[in-house]
């Protein structure tokens, strides 16, 4: 690669937050040595900054679990500090913002409670947003932390109740794991957190994942993927909970950036499970839209993961990376109720 | 960064507990310190919130104290007493109460007896 | 190959066109910018700096380029563009050079994190450097402006670059921005002392920038060990006074001074606990520049004898 090249590089990495994820590949890869020193500083930053975010994290998840561990509920991590919290691939190199939980229904009021009282204090809403997201999304809105400034989201389910893809929190609940060291913690069942996974990424519909959504899922897909019971029961719980549109549309994007796909004596369960070959394919030739590539191949061992990288357009990258803090607020939480401000509830949702 | 230790409401992970004078304390096994002084104050690093302090030497004393067994306010005084060539008398008993409960509001000491 | 050897030409055509290459220390960093008064000032302020190859890598490309639409033309601005985003507001267009200067000390201080980054400025003598944390307003840019004129090295005015491995001091040798009265006092102390274009109004008020001088420019490279923190406070008619300051307490401030202290957790501890056990810490008061360089060069002899 070219100096120029590297420059690109970094400059793309960096501005889909994967600076560090990138560096975390090279480590692993061996392949550290063979950066050129200018390059190889800027890498060895952006894991710096990573290691910082991930002890942020933790520290948080201690808070949050002093706060809620009296409270008849599990308190199960979601997402980023769940991959942390259980040592899972995906939390490896990550840039680590909100922390996201997952709670008893029933128990909402008093977790709201409980975090109030440890400095976790609702978002301040207009009242008719603020009842709406209640009465309707049956969601606690984001929470900051007085003190800390940090972001907590606190769900009852993996998708909104109003959305395509809803579905009770007592069915995730039953399968959820607790943390070896840390017994009042707990982590969603593999196929689970696959699945919350995939949903995320196709928000309504709209393929709105970033890139780093769709390397988490392949790095979750490639773990859990070792056990041979994984694929089988991944598409019995996607069944189950009605998730097979999502799962069928993130499994063929992964599989044609990764090349990650399910074991051929699944496939025929996965294309009954999956959309219709229409949509199917319009998504496909989306995406390749949004993946083309603008530059010539080159020599290298960092070829594949570069030329990969050079593909990203500047629709996949999200805030510049220099607004992005530890705690940002933005979510999907606020952008429903964007879309639901203007719709009255009679119409709204899929 | 923390010129001051905070307050209990503000830091720890730990609800404050008022010490009573017989309970005992311990260091909290989950927190992690490293300590730099030249001769006056120190500056401690706590690893798991990623904060420094700077603490008046007497609290070094006491966290010393912690870091090598359980012990009351009482056996707190009698030891730095002990360390320091002092009276283990009221005026030191008191302080000592004081940062007790600094440093149980901060969550690096906890009550013995707790579950 | 030094900027200084280009032709006029080329230095415009190169910056207007695919960028020029500078090396800063550890930094090499791209300027793009077709604005007359800010080709002129890196003209005349970066003369002595190394020009990098057009191929080589460079840590950050910034293009200052006009805004567009109706402030292209009416009270023109300019903006600052950094990986293909826009960061800051546009500033007018008179302002061209210091938003550089500006834009090059946040991309240090927001990315080089194989670094523990102090807001301080240093300067060095013999080997050992010493230490001006201060928040803007101190005086400190003015100390070190004259303390660079009477036998001291610059090293940064603006940021301290304390390495990981060593806890050595690195110097970017860049132009020192000086604010409003200092500017007069540093021409009358320094009357050999060349200065960019002043750019008045700016959100700091009337700002001018200082060429670094040759020989600290051509010692770039070299590394400096801390010896002393002083943390300046300008206050009229005060006398020059050195007190020492406890080195818990100089810690803490120091650290709140960083731009990186926390994000480097316990590696930052132990770096910046290096500097304070390595260094004589002391608190400054002072008003006139000619008594504070001489508390200064006492310090040093000193530490000489």
């Amino acid at each position: 690669m070219s100096p120029r090249d590297w420059e690109l590089l970094l400059a793309q990495a960096r501005a889909a937050r994967l600076l560090a994820r990138l560096a975390q590949l090279c480590e692993t890869r061996g392949w550290m040595a063979a950066v050129p020193d200018g390059p190889r500083r800027h890498l060895e930053s952006g894991k710096r900054f990573a290691d910082r975010l991930r002890f942020e994290v933790l520290w948080e998840v201690e808070h949050i679990q002093a706060a809620l561990q009296a409270l008849p509920t599990p308190i199960v991590l979601l997402k980023g500090a769940a991959y942390l919290a259980a040592g899972l691939p995906p939390g490896n190199g990550r840039l680590f913002s909100d922390v996201d939980i997952l709670v008893r229904r029933e128990q909402l009021p008093g977790v709201e409670s409980a975090l109030f009282a440890a400095g976790w204090i609702a978002e301040k809403l207009k009242p008719y947003d603020d009842r709406y997201y209640r009465q309707w999304m049956h969601e606690l809105p984001p929470l900051q932390h007085v003190q800390r400034r940090t972001y907590l989201d606190v769900h009852h389910s993996i998708a909104p109740p109003t959305s395509r893809f809803a579905v009770d929190g007592a069915a995730l609940l039953t399968g959820c794991r607790a943390l070896p060291e840390e017994p009042r913690l707990s982590v969603l069942a593999p196929v689970d957190m696959v699945l919350h996974s995939a949903v995320h990424l196709l928000q309504e519909g709209q393929f709105d994942g970033g890139l780093r959504d769709l390397l988490d899922l392949n790095d979750l897909l490639l773990h859990f993927g070792a056990d041979t019971s994984f694929w089988p029961d991944l598409l019995q719980r996607a069944r189950e909970l009605g998730f097979g549109v999502p799962l069928g549309h993130a499994l063929v994007q992964i599989d044609r950036l990764f090349g990650t796909r399910v074991p051929d004596r699944w496939a025929a369960e996965l294309r009954s499970l999956a959309p219709p070959s229409a949509s199917r394919r319009l998504m496909a030739s989306l995406l390749a839209v949004a993946l083309r590539p603008d530059h010539s191949s080159c020599d290298s061992r960092l070829t594949g993961l570069a030329r990969w990288l050079l593909y990203v357009r500047s629709h996949w990258l999200r805030m510049p990376w220099y607004q992005i803090a530890p705690h940002l607020v933005r979510k999907a939480w606020a952008r429903s109720l964007e879309r639901y401000r203007s719709t009255p509830p009679a119409e709204a949702g899929v | 960064m923390n010129p001051q230790p905070r307050s209990a409401a503000a830091g720890g992970a730990e609800p404050a507990v008022a010490p009573r004078p017989q309970a005992r304390w311990r260091k909290n096994p989950r927190r992690q310190f490293h300590w730099l002084d030249w001769g006056g104050d120190s500056v401690v690093f706590e690893l798991r919130s990623g904060h420094t302090y700077q603490f008046a030497p007497m609290v070094a004393a006491v966290m010393a104290c912690f870091e090598e067994q359980a012990r009351s306010v009482d056996e707190l005084a009698a030891a730095i007493g002990s360390d320091l060539g002092i009276a283990a008398d009221n005026e030191l008993r008191l302080a000592l109460v004081a940062i007790v409960e600094q440093l149980s509001g901060l969550g690096w000491i906890e009550p013995i007896d707790r579950p | 190959m030094i900027l200084g050897q280009l032709s006029a030409g080329d230095l415009a055509r190169r910056l207007a066109g695919p960028g020029l290459a500078i090396r800063t220390g550890p930094f090499s960093i791209r300027m793009r910018s077709g604005i007359d008064s800010l080709q002129t000032a890196v003209a005349l302020l970066y003369d002595r700096h190394s020009v990098v190859d057009e191929d080589a890598f460079c840590d950050f490309t910034l293009e200052i380029v006009p805004a567009r639409g109706l402030r292209r033309w009416v009270r023109p601005q300019v903006r600052l563009f950094l990986e293909g985003q826009a960061p800051f507001e546009p500033l007018p267009r008179e302002h061209a050079f210091p938003l550089l200067e500006w834009s090059m000390n946040w991309c240090i201080s927001a990315q080089a994190h194989q670094y523990l980054l102090l807001h301080a400025a240093v300067v060095a003598r013999a080997g050992v450097a010493m230490v001006l944390p201060a928040p803007p307003g101190s005086g400190k840019s003015t100390l070190c402006a004259g303390l660079i004129h009477r036998g001291w090295r610059l090293l940064s005015d603006e940021m301290a670059l304390i390495s990981l491995a060593g806890g050595e001091l690195s110097a970017l040798a860049r132009p020192v921005s000086l604010k409003n009265e200092s500017v007069r006092v540093i021409r009358e102390f320094a009357p050999e002392a060349v200065f960019s274009a002043e750019a008045r109004d700016t959100s700091k008020g009337t700002v001018a920038h200082l060429k670094p001088k040759a020989d600290d420019v051509a010692c770039m490279d070299e590394p400096a060990r801390p010896r002393w923190i002083v943390f300046p406070r300008y206050l009229r008619d005060a006398p020059a006074t050195l007190a020492p300051r406890p080195k818990a307490d100089a810690m803490l401030e120091l650290g709140r001074n960083a731009f990186n202290y926390a994000l480097l957790g316990q590696t930052g501890f132990e770096v910046l606990g290096g500097v304070i056990s390595a260094s004589d810490c002391y608190d400054f008061t002072y008003s006139r520049l000619d008594e504070a360089i001489e508390i200064f060069d006492a310090l040093f002899r000193q530490h000489r004898g």
